[in-house]
């Protein structure tokens, strides 16, 4: 196995659901030595979510707990015990960085919180993931992904101008707001390696959004206008028309790029018109250029669209399913796909690689962990405990 | 930097970003936010595209006439706190002598070109790890370094659209035509540009050894739809949007209260949640309706009960609606607007808003970092750059070059703090 950039660092993930256990997968999977802490008995809330082959619930075959968990080993532990919080700070002395996503009065009040943390080990990172953060009026509020997408001002922008604010697809914030913590903590990492200095690291998922999934909050305050739902934010053609077998997303507000797509569409004469030669007349004679448009992409197929506009350096897009996704030349040509090889569901395809190193590899190996099955292993092997404790642990309930 | 806080994570590291647009840009902010020096070398004279002339690109005061319009763009300056930036055209041969010893004095190299385009000029990884062996170089391209995709071009809304996502974000029963378009992987993207070169200069920190990353913003945002993705893996299933519903919760939903256009979303996770619901709204019937009884029923008969919820909540401000039910413990969220963003007392108490000063914009308050690292100095150093403003500095205390030397740059056109208008006027 070669060197991986991160085969020096260990994590605590401490998380329940999606964001945390995103953060700690991207660490897992360049390298960090991840342990799991799920609760005893339930497991982590993900492994009761789906999807589950053939829709049959079973906690050792989430679909979406195996996405976010293999390269990770896993215990269970209950942390609210006295022994379980001591099993936590013995785990704690020799990592790096934990991962954690409770309310932020709940660690504290087991005796757990940053301050208590910090002095079995000041070097270390504690990422605390929430829907706030740790401070501020709101900081005990419950809150799903879509509830935090709404307080960002970006939900408000999406959707028709009649109708409701749309969010996005299910689960995408949280994945954001996972990978921004994992930036956040190898920032910390750093003032800890070099200087010596852990700290805690408050990612309020909200803030992670409005300063990234939106750039409107500094329009209003530049020009006083407030964004509405709309449209065409940015000129004509916007959004993904239809063809001959599809969709195909444009974005083409400015007059190079206009041109660009008449060119592709053998139609210099378009761009030549007074109706369509600036972006301003674009916008006002919108409908009137996409039905000549949309004859046009009636008469190809997405994949001609793509070609011959790419062609013309037009930034455009097909709208993919993930079946042809599986079989698009480029994502086959760099082999973007994996595979996980999981004890209960066997071989599945995965996606693959979020970014590729020259030097030291992504790696798919290990499947997500099933229920506590590295207790031994971390118990004994690496904390010192003998096989009849461990015995009495599990005997309380407490692994 | 206050005295007892420790130095930021990335002092003493220095980074070049020749990203444009969105997810590059403020990758290299969030550098800059973590403490690294970063340099931006915006390309000269040709303006890159979110300072040029164009809609929807939030001039200071409204107004796209005042002078230097391009460094007055909300569009450009939301992207680009905490660097030094300097003009130069790498197509010229005195440009580019000039870049390579800015990379040689360098950590870090950022573009987010249309692959293909960095070997064209002459700035591929092969050609800038012979000017600085040990440099991190991060590619961020639409779709990845090579495949038969090389030399494709897109913005975020088409890669919005290639991942599926475009689709999956409509309102029910529709199709992608009637969905607006945004730029989800660009969000995705900075952020993991920023976790990838943190990882390769960890890496270097213990082995000095630089490398090369290839980062396809595609590649970077699919495993955001893991789990969608494994349930067409494992059951066939391809997601159908679902606008604000869930696939197995209810109630779940966007309503409206009370004004114009005022929307909360409400989402019921749990039978606690349930009743509560129920009894703050004091509409206790709800909880002894057959037809709500359990979560199938509440799912199945979703239209009559999203109905009744939204009688409530047009009474009422979203706000109201809001701390209401988050006191009795149901997940509920007034949808914020920029000018409810600005009021929001939680992000005042968290400090969030940062009032910067701007030479050409003026003073106003941007939004923050993106995380609160507890023992770091917060506060954003450097207000986004004008064009050129740090041409003096960059090259004549960092490169040591005489005041002669950079005028001559000038008078050439290989540097400047001004677009001609010959350049600047055509869009």
């Amino acid at each position: 196995m070669a060197d991986q950039a991160l085969s020096d660092v260990r994590v605590l993930d401490l998380s329940n659901n999606i964001a945390g256990a995103y953060c700690t997968r991207l660490l897992a999977d360049y390298g960090a030595d991840v342990i799991k802490i799920e609760p005893p008995f339930h497991g982590d809330p993900s492994r009761r979510t789906g999807p589950f082959p053939n829709d049959l619930p079973d906690p050792e075959k989430s679909g979406l707990f195996i996405h976010l968990n293999g390269n990770k080993r896993g215990i269970t532990l209950d942390i609210a015990s006295s022994a379980g919080g001591q099993i936590l700070k013995d785990l704690v002395n020799r990592s790096d960085i934990l991962v954690e996503t409770f309310t932020p009065s709940y660690l504290p009040s087991l005796g757990l919180g940053y301050g208590d943390l910090e002095s079995v080990n000041p070097k270390l990172v504690m990422t605390s993931i929430t829907p706030f953060g740790q401070t501020g009026p709101y900081s005990n509020y419950k809150s799903t992904d879509v509830g935090v997408f709404a307080m960002s001002g970006r939900m408000y922008v999406h959707g028709l101008p009649d109708q409701a604010p749309l969010p996005y697809a299910p689960d995408v914030i949280w994945y954001q707001v996972g990978t921004t913590a994992a930036a956040a903590t190898m920032g910390a990492l750093f003032t800890s390696r070099v200087q010596g200095i852990g700290q805690q690291v408050d990612v309020s998922a909200l803030e992670a959004l409005i300063g990234n999934v939106d750039n409107r909050p500094l329009f209003y305050a530049y020009t006083g206008v407030k964004t509405p739902r709309q449209r065409w934010p940015g000129g004509i053609p916007q959004g993904a028309y239809p063809c001959r077998d599809g969709y195909v997303v444009f974005g083409v507000g400015y007059d190079l790029y206009f041109r660009r797509l008449c060119d592709a569409m053998s139609r210099p004469d378009i761009y030549q018109d007074p109706r369509w030669a600036t972006i301003q007349a674009r916008t006002e004679n919108a409908e009137e250029f996409e039905a000549i448009f949309i004859g046009w992409l009636m008469e190809h197929s997405k994949g001609e669209v793509f070609q011959l506009c790419q062609a013309q350096r037009v930034m455009c897009a097909p709208v993919l399913s993930f079946e042809e996704m599986m079989q698009d030349p480029q994502l086959v040509a760099r082999s973007f796909f994996a595979e996980t090889d999981h004890p209960n569901i066997g071989r599945l395809p995965t996606t693959g690689a979020p970014f590729r190193m020259s030097q030291t590899p992504w790696q798919t190996g290990r499947p997500a962990p099933l229920l506590g099955e590295h207790n031994s292993t971390v118990l004994c092997d690496e904390l010192g405990y003998s096989r009849e404790e461990t015995a009495r642990l599990r005997a309380h309930g407490v692994i | 930097m206050s005295g007892s806080k420790p130095a930021l994570p990335l002092e003493g590291v220095r980074v070049i970003d020749m990203t444009e647009v969105w997810a590059g840009p403020l990758a290299g902010s969030l550098l800059g936010d973590l403490g690294a020096m970063v340099i931006k070398v915006e390309s000269f004279p040709r303006p890159s595209l979110t300072r040029l002339k164009g809609l929807s690109i939030g001039y200071s005061d409204n107004d796209p006439n005042a002078p230097r319009p391009w460094d007055r763009a909300a569009l450009h300056n939301m992207a680009n706190r905490n660097k030094y930036g300097v003009t130069l055209n790498i197509r010229h041969h005195r440009g580019m002598e000039i870049f390579s010893k800015l990379v040689g004095i360098s950590d870090v190299l950022a573009e987010s070109f249309t692959a293909g385009t960095a070997t064209r000029l002459g700035v591929d990884y092969p050609v800038i790890s012979e000017m600085k062996p040990d440099i991190v170089m991060l590619s961020m391209s639409g779709w990845g370094e090579d495949g038969p995709y090389k030399g494709y071009a897109a913005l975020g809304s088409a890669l919005d659209g290639f991942t599926g996502h475009h689709a999956m974000r409509g309102y029910p029963d529709t199709d992608p035509s009637t969905t607006p378009n945004v730029q989800h992987t660009d969000a995705a993207g900075s952020v993991a540009a920023v976790f990838a070169v943190l990882t390769a200069l960890h890496y270097r920190r213990q082995t000095g050894k630089g490398q090369w990353i290839d980062m396809s913003q595609v590649e970077s945002f699919l495993p955001h739809l893991g789990g969608a993705f494994m349930d067409y893996v494992m059951n066939g299933r391809t997601p159908e949007p679902l606008g604000n519903r869930h696939q197995y919760l209810a109630p779940y939903g966007c309503y409206r209260c009370r004004g114009d256009d005022n929307w909360v979303v409400i989402n019921v996770t749990c039978e606690e949640e349930w009743l509560a619901l129920c009894n703050v709204t004091e509409h206790p019937e709800w909880a002894e309706d057959p037809r709500y009884a359990d979560p199938v029923g509440r799912h199945r008969n979703q239209d009559a009960l999203d109905e009744a919820i939204q009688g409530w909540t047009l009474q009422r401000d979203k706000m109201e609606v809001m701390q209401l039910l988050q006191q009795a413990g149901v997940p509920a969220q007034a949808v914020l607007d920029d000018v409810d963003l600005y009021d929001d007392p939680h992000l005042k108490a968290r400090g969030f808003f940062q009032k910067l000063r701007h030479s050409a914009a003026g003073e106003h308050d941007y939004p923050g970092l993106l995380w609160k690292l507890t023992k770091a100095d917060q506060s954003v150093r450097l207000s986004p750059n004008t064009l050129g403003e740090h041409n003096d500095y960059v090259y004549g205390e960092l490169l040591g070059m005489s005041v002669r030397e950079i005028e001559s740059l000038r008078a050439e056109g290989i540097i400047g703090e001004e677009f001609p208008d010959e350049v600047y006027e055509v869009t």
